[in-house]
């Protein structure tokens, strides 16, 4: 962990309390040092999850006038991940962040999910599945949409299952359930791609965890960067 | 005022009236016990309805009435456990579970969440939940609980620390990691 950028400091940044200089220092900062973006974009994802965990509460009337409390989650998380993230690129500023119009439909994705990207450029035949949950049925899900995403649209779509934190669970050789489906997948489909987050092995390296990965996974620096990439090159996000 | 302004009194009376789901959720995140909240909330309101013609700066009423749900609160606290030490009180733990209400959590994360929220000490909780549900600013939530931003700071750090680690354990109890040598 970076011990350059104190917690309170990440805390002041993903508020948004720092003063507009500090605060465009930080944005620059999220440009060059990966380590500030995943912590502030953990910071903000931890914020996002508080925030949505009190959305429905028991006996709530959903008052009609005033309804700040309606957070769907996965868009609240992917929102809050795209807004830390995208502020350093300034695409929140242009308000390019959107779910676009064009991939609210995107085909073979069953309702539930919501598909996210930068509307300046998009290809709905480029989709980017993100897991970050070790939850078995989650892991199965994130399988289950890929197949199907890509039957949809035969030979024309790429895929990639980007996962991080508990989700590398999915391609590692001694947690990973699916990995005769796995197999399977990669070879049916040479368009799929699986990536790990190469900071998540690291921290559990580091931690005295034996990180083996199933033959058909590549490692990108960071989840978020993999990401990042990505949409800005017209991928569209789903978080799963 | 609400002598002088009589149509004054009627909207600040809505506008209060129209605080209480935010007001209901607040309470509920400190306290995780519905029927507690309610009351709280009813008590709050009808403090924030006989004092409303005080409030002199209409743009103010949010933190006002916030500040107000948080003596109730802390009434509360000190009438139940006959705490007379504030400073005691903040890092008394409550309710660690969240109990049946789980259920109504209409997705697993929440649960979780609430359930980590549940773990930490009462005044980083008050200090977590004001931050991030009602997004106040730190100045605000300083003022609303009464105490200095350097306070305010060091509570939320050290919240959301806990609030992280206590996730990522939840989540290693679930994932079979299996660690080598």
């Amino acid at each position: 962990m970076n011990k350059s950028v104190s917690p309170e400091y990440l805390n002041a940044f993903a508020d948004g309390e720092l003063a507009a200089d500090e605060r465009e220092r930080a944005m620059a900062q999220l440009e060059t040092d990966p380590d500030f973006k995943a912590r502030a974009c953990e910071a903000r994802m931890l914020k996002e999850q508080v925030k949505a965990a009190y959305a429905d509460i028991p006996g709530m009337i959903q008052s009609s006038s005033r309804t700040r409390l309606n957070p769907v989650w996965p868009k609240a998380v992917a929102a809050g991940l795209l807004l830390i993230t995208g502020l350093g690129s300034g695409w929140l500023m242009r308000g390019a962040i959107d779910v676009a119009p064009e991939v609210d439909r995107l085909a073979g994705l069953p309702g539930g999910y919501q598909p996210i990207s930068l509307s300046a450029q998009v290809d709905p035949n480029k989709v980017l599945l993100h897991l970050d949950s070790s939850d078995p049925h989650r892991l199965s899900t994130t399988l289950d949409l890929a197949e199907k995403m890509l039957n949809e649209r035969k030979g024309q779509r790429q895929l990639a299952i980007v996962v991080n934190t508990y989700g590398l669970n999915l391609l590692r050789q001694d947690t990973s359930t699916e990995q005769a489906r796995i197999h399977r997948l990669a070879e049916e489909h040479p368009s799929l791609s699986f990536i790990a987050c190469g900071q998540t092995i690291a921290r559990l390296k580091r931690e005295g965890v034996d990180v083996v990965l199933l033959p058909e996974t590549s490692v990108a620096s960071s989840a978020i960067n993999e990401i990042l990439n990505r949409m800005q090159k017209g991928w569209v996000y789903v978080r799963v | 005022m609400s002598d002088t302004l009589p149509l004054f009194g009627f909207f600040a009376r809505k506008r209060v009236e129209g605080m209480r789901p935010r007001l209901l959720r607040l309470a509920y995140a400190w306290c995780h016990d519905i029927d507690l909240s309610n009351d709280l909330v009813q008590e709050a309101l009808t403090k924030g309805l006989t004092r409303s013609s005080q409030l002199r700066d209409a743009g103010a009423m949010e933190s006002w009435l916030f500040s107000i749900l948080n003596n109730c609160w802390r009434d509360h606290l000190r009438t139940r456990r006959e705490f007379t030490d504030i400073s005691e009180l903040d890092e008394v733990i409550f309710d660690p579970a969240p109990g049946p209400e789980k259920q109504y959590a209409s997705r697993q994360t929440a649960a979780r969440v609430r359930t980590a929220i549940a773990t930490l000490p009462m005044a980083q909780r008050q200090v977590i939940t004001l931050v991030d549900i009602e997004e106040l600013s730190y100045a605000e939530v300083a003022r609303i609980l009464e105490v200095p931003v350097g306070t305010i700071m060091s509570r939320l750090s050290r919240a959301r620390q806990a609030l992280k680690t206590s996730l990522q354990t939840e989540e290693l109890g679930r994932a079979p990691l299996r660690r080598v040598k």
